[in-house]
C-alpha cells in the first residue's frame, strides 16, 4: 500500500497500459482477502485505471476465473 | 448499409465432459459462425480443461477457448445469442478489443507467474539470510560486553534504589504528621538537614522528589 505522500498509480508506475482480465495475478492484487475490489484511497491507482481494474475483475469474475466472495 | 469491421475477443467456457471430437466440433462451428459472416480469425488460444471458481450449471470444470477476431459491428448481437441458445456452452464472453492490442496467451502468463514466484521467494530467502547474518556475529560481541556494563549498571541501580526507600519512609512520617498538625513536619525534616550536612546536595534532591511525589494525585499509599 503506498503512504500518502508518496502515493503513484501502480499502472502508471509499471507502464501497463491494457489491463487483461485474463490475468488473474495482476487483478488479485486488488481485491481484498474476501475478494472485494480493494478502492482507490487504499490501493492509490488512478481513476482511469480504477475502472479498468473494476472491470476486469468483473469480467473475471463473470468467466469463472475469480470467485465472487471467500 | 455499410459493414464496419472490428477487433473482437471471445471467450468460451464449453462443457468439459464432451470428449475430444466433440468440442473440436463445437469449436469448428464457432469458427464458422465467425467466418461466414465476413469475419477473420486472427488469434487463438485453446486453455483445455480448467477448474472453474465456482460452480456454473452444475459444472466443477470448463473448456476454455479464446478468439481473437475482427466482425461485423452490427452483427454480434446474433452471435452472443447463438452461443446463449447453444447448451454446449457454459458461459460467453464478447469484448471489443483496440487495434494495437495482440493477444497474450495463457502459457506466457504462466510462465510469468512463474518467474514473480521465483522473484519473490529469492527475495525472501536474502531478507533472511541477511537477518541471519546480522543476529549471529552481534550476540557474539555483545556476551562480553554486557557483562561489564551489567556490573556497572547492577550497581547504579543499587545506589538508586536506596534513596528511593528513604524517600518513602520521610514521606510516610511527614504524613502522618500532617495529620496531626501541619508546621511539625517542616521542623523535623529542617532537623535531618542539619544532622546529615556533609549530604545536602542529595537532600535537596530528595526534596525536590518528595514534592513530586506528594504533588503526585495518582500516588497512593
Amino acid at each position: 500500500m503506498p503512504t500518502f505522500k508518496n502515493r503513484k498509480c501502480y499502472f502508471h508506475s509499471e507502464d501497463i497500459k491494457h489491463i487483461d482480465y485474463k490475468n488473474t495475478r495482476l487483478l488479485r492484487k486488488f481485491l481484498t482477502q474476501y475478494f472485494k475490489i480493494v478502492p482507490r484511497y487504499y490501493s492509490g491507482t488512478c481513476i482511469k485505471h480504477q475502472k479498468e481494474i473494476s472491470t476486469a475483475i468483473k469480467n473475471a469474475r463473470i468467466m469463472g476465473l475469480l470467485r465472487f466472495t471467500r | 448499409m455499410d459493414t464496419r469491421l472490428a477487433k473482437y475477443e471471445l471467450m468460451v467456457i464449453l462443457m468439459p465432459d464432451m470428449g475430444e471430437s466433440k468440442t473440436a466440433e463445437e469449436l469448428q462451428e464457432v469458427r464458422e459462425q465467425i467466418t461466414a459472416t465476413g469475419g477473420e480469425i486472427l488469434d487463438e488460444d485453446l486453455w483445455g480443461v480448467r477448474k472453474l471458481a465456482y460452480q456454473i450449471k452444475k459444472q466443477e470444470n470448463g473448456y476454455y477457448a479464446v478468439f481473437n477476431f475482427t466482425f461485423d459491428t452490427s452483427k454480434v448481437h446474433e452471435l452472443e445469442t447463438s452461443l446463449i441458445l447453444n447448451p454446449q456452452v457454459i458461459r460467453q464472453l464478447v469484448l471489443r478489443i483496440s487495434d494495437s492490442y495482440t493477444l497474450k496467451k495463457l502459457a506466457d502468463y504462466e510462465e510469468q507467474w512463474a518467474k514473480d514466484d521465483l522473484e519473490s521467494k529469492q527475495k525472501e530467502d536474502a531478507e533472511q539470510e541477511r537477518k541471519d547474518e546480522l543476529k549471529k556475529p552481534v550476540r557474539k560481541v555483545e556476551k562480553p560486553l554486557k557483562k561489564e556494563e551489567k556490573v556497572v549498571e547492577v550497581k547504579e541501580e543499587k545506589e538508586e534504589e536506596k534513596p528511593k526507600k528513604e524517600t518513602k519512609k520521610i514521606k510516610e512520617e511527614v504524613k502522618e504528621e500532617k495529620e496531626e498538625e501541619e508546621e511539625k513536619p517542616k521542623k523535623e525534616t529542617k532537623k535531618k538537614k542539619e544532622e546529615e550536612t556533609d549530604s545536602r546536595s542529595k537532600l535537596d534532591e530528595f526534596d525536590e522528589k518528595l514534592r513530586s511525589l506528594i504533588n503526585d494525585p495518582d500516588i497512593t499509599l
